[in-house]
């Protein structure tokens, strides 16, 4: 028996199971039934939605997932707290990280709090709106492209700024122009007179 | 007048045959010609020798699948038409390189790398969440020494990033995770890119 599975099987104790079954009744009034609960993963579904409520294995982490239950038959997507926050608010989505809870009581507070958050972000979707579940599809498509995005503007960035020092402004003007959507003000000075030196 | 019997070997050779002083006197010259001649003779049947043995030879040879070929090609040639003779001979098909063979995965597979799935746990635990020749990162839990357990984890990806190979985000859009968030701040500070299609990241260009 590996490590993993030694922590896994101590961690009835922390009582996550009860206290999830505690906090998330009110997932019952949406017409939602508990379908398993186990010591790190307790799932409840309705007819048409499923929500998993989890602590996570080795990280600790308390999270949910949200998903339309035809959806996850076919592209298995659960939707997570920060994902649903995103839908109402892009910047306290980036703010959020899921509670980490090592102890019984720190499964209490962190259990209770994502309960509130779910409650308060995630009504339509408990309701299983078809539109909720579309709209967290694109949402999704479109972080994946943004990222994309920023990671390559937060690459690329520098050198054309040191290819712009360096005078060579051929080579600044094609960095440049890889990551324009992202360029700054200054940036876009910069891009502009590199294409007329370049 | 007496008539001089003629010598044998002069009839055989009658430029060597001298009747009279001024004749013996061109003799060397004559005898010059005449092992000329000989060695041109010797050297006719030598190569008609040659030329018969190898004609023999190519009679005997099995017939080329392509004629005026290199002799590159033809080495080719030759090497494929004993595998198949060998391959014949042991009961087995032609192997190609098409990955139709029957050569075990395991002994086919031994140079092809895994792709390493990075993710939230849940999503890494779901049936068929890893396709074939995927793996996640595994090692015994630290946790609840979130130091430690990240410790471990960094410096697996770090082995992982060191292979160069495309790593997959199989979590895109969730960004509540702690492990997952720091795993993509270690791939952007070494120069990896997000490509948002695939939801791979990708090692840097050197």
């Amino acid at each position: 028996m590996c490590q993993r599975e030694q922590d896994f099987t101590n961690r009835a104790v922390l009582g996550f199971a009860k206290v999830v079954a505690g906090a998330f009744q009110f997932l019952l009034g949406y017409g939602f039934r508990l379908q398993s609960s186990e010591a790190t993963l307790v799932r409840y579904a309705s007819e048409r939605v499923f929500v998993n409520v989890y602590h996570g294995r080795s990280s600790y982490e308390i999270g949910v997932e949200i998903g339309c239950i035809s959806r996850e038959r076919s592209d298995g997507a659960g939707y997570s707290m920060s994902e649903l926050i995103r839908l109402k608010n892009q910047q306290e989505a980036e703010r959020f990280r899921n509670f980490m809870a090592t102890t019984p009581d720190e499964v209490k507070i962190g259990v209770q709090k994502l309960a509130e958050q779910l409650l308060r972000n995630g009504d339509r979707a408990l309701r299983g709106d078809e539109l909720v579940f579309e709209a967290l599809q694109q949402q999704r498509q479109e972080w994946a492209s943004t990222f994309a995005a920023d990671v390559a503007y937060r690459q690329v960035s520098p050198k054309a700024a040191e290819a712009f020092r360096r005078q060579e402004y051929r080579k600044a003007a094609e960095l440049y122009e890889s990551i324009e959507g992202k360029l700054t003000p200054a940036e876009l000075k910069k891009l502009e007179y590199a294409r007329k030196h370049a | 007048m007496s008539m001089k019997k003629p010598v044998p070997w002069s009839i055989a050779f009658p430029h060597l045959a001298a009747s009279d002083a001024g004749q013996q006197a061109a003799l060397p010259r004559r005898l010059g010609v005449m092992w000329q001649r000989l060695w041109i003779a010797w050297a006719c049947i030598a190569a008609l020798v040659c030329a018969a043995g190898t004609a023999w030879a190519v009679a005997g040879a099995p017939a080329k699948p392509h004629q005026g070929t290199s002799e590159f090609s033809v080495a080719l040639n030759v090497c494929a038409f004993a595998s198949a003779t060998v391959q014949l001979h042991s009961g087995k098909a032609c192997l190609s390189t098409t990955g139709t063979s029957d050569v075990p995965d395991a002994a086919r597979g031994a140079g092809a790398a895994e792709r390493l799935v990075i993710g939230r746990g849940a999503d890494l635990a779901k049936p068929g969440a890893l396709k074939a020749g995927e793996r996640a990162l595994s090692w015994p839990s630290k946790m609840p020494n979130a130091a430690a357990e990240w410790k471990i984890n960094s410096g697996l990806l770090r082995q992982e990033m060191q292979r160069g190979l495309p790593i997959r985000d199989i979590s895109p859009g969730n960004t509540g995770g702690m492990f997952l968030n720091a795993e993509r701040n270690l791939l952007q500070n070494h120069g990896w890119t997000f490509d948002a299609s695939t939801s791979l990241w990708m090692p840097p260009v050197p």
